[in-house]
Formats: C-alpha cells, sequence, structure tokens
C-alpha cells in the first residue's frame, strides 16, 4: 500500500467514524422551523399578492418557462403544502419524502419569478438538498418513535462535514465578493445603506460616519473570512458563535435582508460538537465506542466529491468572465454575493419598426410591478427576456415585426449612471449571448463617504 | 496551534492594508476630488464631518423644509386662487357674459397652474388610497388626468345631478374636479363631446336641453362650474389643514411619527411623488401625443395632449418641472434645504449641479415648443421630441445615481426581502 493509498483510506475511515446525530437532528429541526415560520411570514406579509398574483409578466428561468404560476388559490395551497413539508422535516415524520416535497415545492415557488431569486433561498435549496441525502431523522423524530427498529443514534461523520463545508462556502465567497475596490477603499454600499438609515432610535445619528461605514465594510469583511475558522475551533466556538449571533442580529436590525441571518445563525450550529442538543438538555450522551461503524459506498463517495467540487468551484465563475460582476452581473446569482452592491436603473425600450422605422419608447414599468422593474434594471439577461415579451406583443398588436433595443442607464454605489448594454444592439437576436454586449462599467469611482459634508 | 496563527496573520493583514489605503488613496479608479480632499485632512480617518448628527439634521431639516416650504405653501396658493376662481365663476353664472367667462378662464388657468405644481407632491391624504402612506385620493378629487372625461361632464349637464344635495359625496373623480373645470369653462357652442350611441344622444336629451331654452347649455355649465369649485376648494382645505403648522402631516413628515413608520419611509414617500415626472410628465403627457408611446396607434396623437379644451398643456408641463425643482431644492429660496444640499453633503455635488442644469433645460425646451402642444405634436415635432429627451435625461437621474447616493426605495417595490 503506497503512502497515497494510505491517506485515502484513512480519510475515508474517519469519514465514516460514526458520532452523535444529534446535531444534524437539530439542524433539521431548527432549519424546518425557521422555514415554517418564513413561509408563514410569506402569506401573512401579503407577498403571495404582491409578488405572484399582481403582475402580468414573469421573468423565467431558462428551461422552466413552463412553469406555471397559479392563481391566487392555487397559490396558498401550493405555499401551504410547502409548509407542510418544512414541518414535517422538522419533526421528523416521513422525513424523506417531506423533504423532496419542500425541495420541489419550494424550489417551484422561487422559480415561478426569476427576479425573486435570492441568495438564501437558493442556500435553503441546498442544505434541504443535503438533508434530503443524510439521516437525519435518526434523533428526536416521529419516524424513529414510531420505527419498530433499534434506535441508531449516530450518523457517519461525513454528513456533519459536508453541511460545514457547505455553510464555510457561503462565508468564504461572501468574503471574497467584499475584497474590491468599492467595498474596502470606498466602504460602498455600506456607507449609502447607513445614511440612509438615520431614523434608527439611539444609533442612528451615528450611522452618517463615514468612520463607521469603513469600520464596518472592514469588520464584515473580517467576519465573513474568518468566522468559519473560529466556529471550528473548540477553544473559540463560543465566542464565535456570539459573533455570529451580533453580526447577523445586526444586519438583521439594519437592513431589509428577511430570513438570511436566522438562517445563517441556524445553519452555523452545525459546527458545535455532534452532541450539544444532549448536554444542553441534559440528555444522555450515547457511546460512539459501542456504535457499528458506517460504510461510504463509492458512488456517494464521488457523487460528495463532485458536489463539494462545485460548491467550491461555481460560485467562483465569474472570474472566468471579462468585467466587473457587479455591473454585468455575469456569475452573479448562486455566488454568494450577498448585499454588496446598490444598483438602479433607468430602462426604456426603443422599440423600431423595420418596415417604415416607426419609433416607440417603452418604459417597462407598463408590464412590471415596482419590485420586478427594480431587480430588472440591472440585470442584463432579464432585461433581454422582457425585450422578447415586447417583441411578441407589438406583434399580437399588430404593429408589424419590429426591433427592439433598450436604453438601459444604471448606477452603481453611487457613481454617474452609465449606459449598461449597447444600445444599438437588437435584442431579439439576442438570446444568453446578451453578455457580449454588455459595455464596461466607466472607469469612475463610486460615492466615496469621505467627501461627505463638502 | 496553526489555525490562530493564520488567523492572526489575517486579521494584521488586513488592517495592514486598511491603514495603508487610508493613508493614501491608492485605489484603481483615481478621482481628483478625492485626492484633493486627502490632501486636505491630511489622509487618515478624518472625514470633516463635525459631528454624527449633521447630516441627521439635514435630512430631517429637508423633510421640514418640504413640509414647511413646499407642500404647505403650494396647497394654500391653490386655495387661494380658488377664490378668486369662485368668484369669477359666479360673476359668469350670474352674468352669463364673455367678459365674465374669460375672466372665469383666467382665473381657472392661474388656479390650474399652481395645481400643476402640486401634482408633484402627492404625498399624505393627497397620495392614492392603498398605494400611499395616508392617501385618501386627495389628488384625483381635485384633478383625475389621465381619467378626465368630457362626455361625462356632458352626461351630468343633461342629468344636473349636480344641483342635487348628495353630489359632493356621490359625484364621481372625473365630474368633480378642475379637468371637468376645464371643460365647462373653455368649451362653447351647444355641442356635446359624446358619441352618438351614449344615452344623452341616442335618446335625445341633449338635444331636448338646447331646444329648452336659449343659452341653457352654458347656464348649466356656469352651474355645474360654481358647484364644482366649491367642491374642488372643500378637497383643497383638507390639504391645507393636513399641512398646516397644526396639521397632522407638517410634522408627522420630518419626525418619521404616524402615519409614517419612520423619517426614511416619509423621504421614500416624497420621492414616490417626485415619481410623477416619470409615468405623468414623460410617458403620458409628452410620449403619448408625440407618438413615442404604444397607446398612440397612429404617428401622433394630438388629441391625447393634457388640456384639450384650455390648450394649456406646454403650461401644465412648465408648472409640473417648476413643482418639482421646488421639491428637489426645498423650495423657491436658495436658503431653504433641498435634496440638493443633502446629495452635497453626500459628496455628490456633481449629481446636483447637474439635476439643476437638466432642471433648466427640460423647462427651456419645453418652454421652446413654439404654439400649443396640440399643434406642435404635429408641425414642430422635433420641439417636443426634444422636450421628451430632455425630461428624460432628469428623469434617469431621478431614477438612477439619485436613488444610489441618497439609498431611497423606488415607490413600491418594498415587498419581499433582499440579500
Amino acid at each position: 500500500m503506497t503512502n497515497g493509498s494510505r491517506t485515502l483510506s484513512g480519510l475515508r475511515l474517519h469519514l465514516t467514524q460514526p458520532v452523535d446525530g444529534a446535531s444534524l437532528a437539530a439542524f433539521r429541526i431548527l432549519l424546518g422551523l425557521v422555514m415554517v415560520s418564513g413561509l408563514v411570514r410569506f402569506l401573512l406579509s401579503g407577498w403571495v399578492e404582491e409578488l405572484l398574483v399582481r403582475p402580468s409578466y414573469f421573468f423565467k428561468y431558462p428551461g422552466l418557462e413552463w412553469l406555471p404560476v397559479w392563481e391566487p388559490q392555487g397559490l396558498h395551497i401550493h405555499i401551504g403544502v410547502a409548509i407542510c413539508a418544512a414541518l414535517c422535516v422538522a419533526v421528523g415524520f416521513a422525513y424523506r419524502v417531506s423533504c423532496l416535497v419542500f425541495i420541489m415545492s419550494f424550489l417551484s415557488l422561487q422559480a415561478m419569478d426569476m427576479s425573486n431569486y435570492l441568495n438564501h433561498y437558493y442556500l435553503v435549496v441546498i442544505l434541504f438538498s443535503l438533508l434530503l441525502c443524510m439521516p437525519a431523522h435518526r434523533n428526536f423524530s416521529v419516524d424513529q418513535a414510531l420505527s419498530r427498529r433499534d434506535p441508531q443514534p449516530f450518523v457517519p461523520r461525513w454528513v456533519i462535514y459536508l453541511l460545514r463545508f457547505q455553510v464555510a462556502m457561503v462565508y468564504l465567497y461572501a468574503a471574497i465578493a467584499k475584497i474590491g475596490t468599492d467595498w474596502l477603499l470606498y466602504a460602498q454600499p455600506m456607507s449609502i445603506w447607513l445614511s440612509a438609515r438615520t431614523h434608527l432610535p439611539v444609533i442612528g445619528p451615528y450611522l452618517t460616519a463615514p468612520e463607521l461605514a469603513f469600520i464596518m465594510s472592514w469588520a464584515g469583511l473580517v467576519y465573513d473570512l474568518t468566522i468559519v475558522g473560529f466556529l471550528l475551533w473548540a477553544r473559540t466556538r463560543v465566542i464565535a458563535y456570539c459573533a455570529v449571533l451580533v453580526f447577523h442580529g445586526a444586519t438583521w436590525a439594519l437592513f431589509d435582508i428577511g430570513m438570511f441571518p436566522i438562517i445563517m445563525v441556524t445553519a452555523t450550529t452545525i459546527f458545535f460538537s455532534p452532541s450539544w442538543p444532549r448536554k444542553m438538555f441534559r440528555l444522555r450522551v450515547p457511546d460512539t465506542s459501542l456504535a457499528p461503524s458506517f460504510a461510504i459506498s463509492k458512488p456517494w463517495l464521488v457523487a460528495g466529491v463532485i458536489w463539494m467540487a462545485f460548491q467550491a468551484v461555481f460560485p467562483a465563475r465569474h472570474y472566468f468572465y471579462d468585467g466587473n460582476v457587479l455591473w454585468n452581473e455575469n456569475g452573479m446569482r448562486y455566488a454568494w454575493k450577498v448585499m454588496v452592491r446598490e444598483k438602479m436603473g433607468s430602462i426604456t425600450y426603443r422599440v423600431v419598426r423595420h418596415t417604415d422605422g416607426r419609433r416607440w419608447d417603452v418604459n417597462p414599468a407598463r408590464y412590471l410591478e415596482p419590485r420586478q422593474l427594480s431587480e430588472m434594471s440591472g440585470q442584463p439577461d432579464l432585461i433581454v427576456q422582457l425585450a422578447h415579451f415586447i417583441h411578441q406583443d407589438f406583434a399580437r398588436l399588430g404593429k408589424g415585426d419590429v426591433a427592439v433595443k433598450v436604453d438601459a442607464l444604471v448606477s452603481l454605489n453611487g457613481r454617474p449612471a452609465a449606459r449598461l448594454i449597447d444600445p444599438d444592439v437588437d435584442l431579439i437576436q439576442e438570446g444568453w449571448r446578451i453578455h457580449q454586449h454588455v459595455l464596461p462599467l466607466p472607469n469612475v469611482p463610486p460615492l466615496d463617504p469621505r467627501r461627505k459634508g463638502r | 496551534m496553526l489555525r490562530p496563527t493564520l488567523f492572526s496573520a489575517a486579521f494584521g493583514g488586513f488592517f495592514s492594508l486598511m491603514l495603508l489605503s487610508c493613508g493614501d488613496d491608492n485605489t484603481s479608479t483615481p478621482n481628483t476630488q478625492t485626492e484633493v480632499d486627502m490632501a486636505v485632512t491630511g489622509g487618515g480617518m478624518d472625514m470633516g464631518v463635525d459631528t454624527p448628527g449633521d447630516e441627521l439634521a439635514t435630512r430631517v431639516d429637508l423633510l421640514d423644509s418640504i413640509a414647511v416650504n413646499v407642500y404647505s405653501p403650494t396647497y394654500v396658493e391653490f386655495r387661494e386662487s380658488l377664490r378668486t376662481l369662485d368668484a369669477a365663476v359666479s360673476e359668469w353664472a350670474q352674468s352669463q357674459t364673455d367678459e365674465a367667462r374669460t375672466a372665469a378662464q383666467a382665473a381657472w388657468r392661474t388656479s390650474m397652474t399652481i395645481w400643476q405644481r402640486a401634482e408633484l407632491m402627492q404625498v399624505g391624504p393627497a397620495g392614492a388610497q392603498g398605494r400611499r402612506v395616508g392617501g385618501e385620493d386627495g389628488r384625483d378629487r381635485i384633478y383625475s388626468f389621465p381619467l378626465s372625461n368630457a362626455c361625462r361632464v356632458d352626461q351630468e349637464l343633461v342629468a344636473q345631478r349636480y344641483d342635487g344635495e348628495t353630489w359632493t359625496t356621490t359625484a364621481q373623480l372625473n365630474v368633480r374636479g378642475m379637468d371637468a373645470l376645464e371643460y365647462l369653462l373653455f368649451h362653447t357652442g351647444d355641442e356635446n363631446t359624446c358619441p352618438d350611441v351614449v344615452g344623452i344622444n341616442r335618446n335625445g336629451e341633449w338635444t331636448a336641453m338646447i331646444a329648452s331654452g336659449a343659452g341653457e347649455v352654458d347656464k348649466r355649465r356656469a352651474a355645474m362650474a360654481q358647484v364644482t369649485v366649491s367642491m374642488v376648494a372643500a378637497d383643497a382645505q383638507v390639504l391645507v389643514d393636513a399641512w398646516a403648522e397644526d396639521g397632522v402631516y407638517r410634522t408627522a413628515l420630518s419626525a418619521g411619527s404616524v402615519p409614517f413608520e419612520n423619517t426614511k419611509q416619509a423621504l421614500d414617500q416624497v420621492y414616490a411623488g417626485m415619481f410623477y415626472l416619470d409615468r405623468m410628465v414623460k410617458d403620458l403627457k409628452l410620449a403619448k401625443p408625440a407618438g413615442l408611446s404604444m397607446e398612440c396607434e397612429s404617428d401622433t396623437c394630438p388629441n391625447a395632449v393634457e388640456s384639450r379644451f384650455a390648450n394649456a398643456s406646454k403650461e401644465h408641463l412648465v408648472a409640473n418641472l417648476v413643482g418639482l425643482r421646488h421639491v428637489f431644492e426645498g423650495g423657491d429660496d436658495d436658503s431653504y434645504i433641498g435634496f440638493d444640499d443633502i446629495l452635497e453633503v453626500e459628496g455628490a455635488a456633481e449629481l446636483a449641479a447637474t439635476m439643476r442644469m437638466k432642471f433648466e433645460a427640460s423647462i427651456a425646451a419645453v418652454e421652446a415648443i413654439e404654439g400649443t402642444l396640440q399643434n406642435a405634436v404635429i408641425e414642430n415635432h422635433s420641439q417636443v421630441q426634444n422636450a421628451y429627451d430632455a425630461v428624460k435625461a432628469l428623469n434617469d437621474d431621478l431614477k438612477t445615481q439619485f436613488v444610489t447616493t441618497l439609498g431611497l426605495s423606488v415607490p413600491q417595490e418594498g415587498a419581499g426581502d433582499n440579500d
């Protein structure tokens, strides 16, 4: 046996070692309950109406154009199914089926309109997909209570590591997203956001200080870059988790970031020791020396490695494209670029009839709800999607065959508005190749907080 | 022990980088102004802001200034102008002379020019119910464009429901405001504006009214105009009271108190009012008549101008832009605090200056249109196009850098979370 193969078999042995499944069960319960509360909040906030009923046009993911947006009653049933599934996951009832139902219902709900994309929705889908493949129902679950088999409180170590890896990737890429001129040297968009929140009690007056924007920007980077390490190290874990609570509590209080802080506060519990729930509630900790060893089959091992490789590389894909990803959005989704840009565009479609050159200026507000408009105005692929719909609408209205161009003026982090897309390009001729026609971000710095008060 | 060492190095490295970056503005995107500023302060973290509370005061001052120096005086001025209009309409109703009618028309023009400034101030009770904080449809009750419907006014002239006691509470929006008044004052002759299929024509009711006596239609127009002015005055008084010194909104706006959640929301609501420039001024008042809008089926749509009967569309556009400029500058006096001052505080003085220039350019471009807007869209289309382009340029700034600099929320985009 060579040194390499000896190391591999040692690693395999380490990954398959039994550990207490209590922390995995707690992860399942907490995440399930977070999603129940998140979806109930979605219903109670009237977002079904605002995001999925009121719009007359929905942006579609490529390949998912067929996905229907139900009538209001259907949407409420759809969300009800997702809530029930999340609850079943939390209590560990029909665990794998519930996981699958939740993933499908939640994913399809989010996929109904691409402009509703949020990083934390993507994270939820990923975490539940991982849970689906894990025996998270072996402890504290209805399934286990109903089972006639002997209790099996142990899980292989790799499931804990895989979840930790996934959470680590979120923090790592969130940190990498902050390593840039805007964030570090101009404290943007932090300064803009803080200055707009002077209404907050007690701290409000201090939020305008440029120094604070710089401190918070750098602290955010340092936090994202180091928190996983401190959570992994047993001696700093408790303090690190306090930092998690403070950091995500602050972002929750300061910004309209919704469920993201709660999801991360929940997800980071996986860094605690596998028996932490039993210790917290003074339950008997099972002796792992009595546990049977686990095996990991080759297909599962390969699948795990592929998953990890994908999660490690895919968020970095924008490095293979030209330009600033915050500007051209090429590789922006699924890359954990959380809260790193303040962007707003003014979009006017220039529609020109081929036969006689007759021109119309179309305000996209004609087709979109304000939130959709706001999201679309800085994202080239969504701009192209709507261009195609406008083309179809003109045909439907009998206005002839038209070219659809766009005058897209966009401001990023307080910069003067600049053209995002070549205004001479007929977007109808472009499919997903639009990024070829995205113009570069002008070499102008963002709003500089050091110039405040001058 | 490897990890703590690495973390210490990471911490140390990043803080060193931060200190370096603050001591020497060595960015990849050089900014001359920044370099000058850094030189003046000697670098480091001296940002030149005296106290942390400075900007808060400025934003609160902005809201206070808008309430005190823009909204309140505009509504008061409008209500005062209605006294003259009321007197003039009453005189016309009594005398039925052309001179009296002309005087009433002039008074309407004066009032309407003031109201057009207020169109950009749809905050609180003037806003649309369910879409604005505290919205009570105040604006729509006073002026219902683009819902204006002259035929509906003709129908009421026949039915004479305006004489009834319940009229003030039952009158629909398009027969009770300044747009109905425009039609009543400026449309002359015995013709009505309804198609033949509408009841008053199909059933001969209009013809019967004309035949009932000489000048009957003008008598009814004057009578309905009298009632309409008093209704507009009552609706205007609601707005005056709301923004008066002891009114709910005057203090609530700058305090961010009920009905506003906070000053950020109050500022967003002010911005929502300014959004009138986008959909109404740019799209409906300019693009549609000029044939640039999808709603215009032919090359141009002169009948889609805002003021078809008084031919005051151009003047209305200018008043809209002046009203917006007042909100932007916090009033018509340089000493008042406006958005331009906030932009300067935020370090975006160039944007403030650019927008001031674009206000001037937009107003100049509209004023440069020869003749009425209705004629110009056919005869001087390029002038209308220039005005549209100038307004769009201003609107683009209002929707982009203005928003990202001040961290404003675009109207009604608040649903859902962000990340």
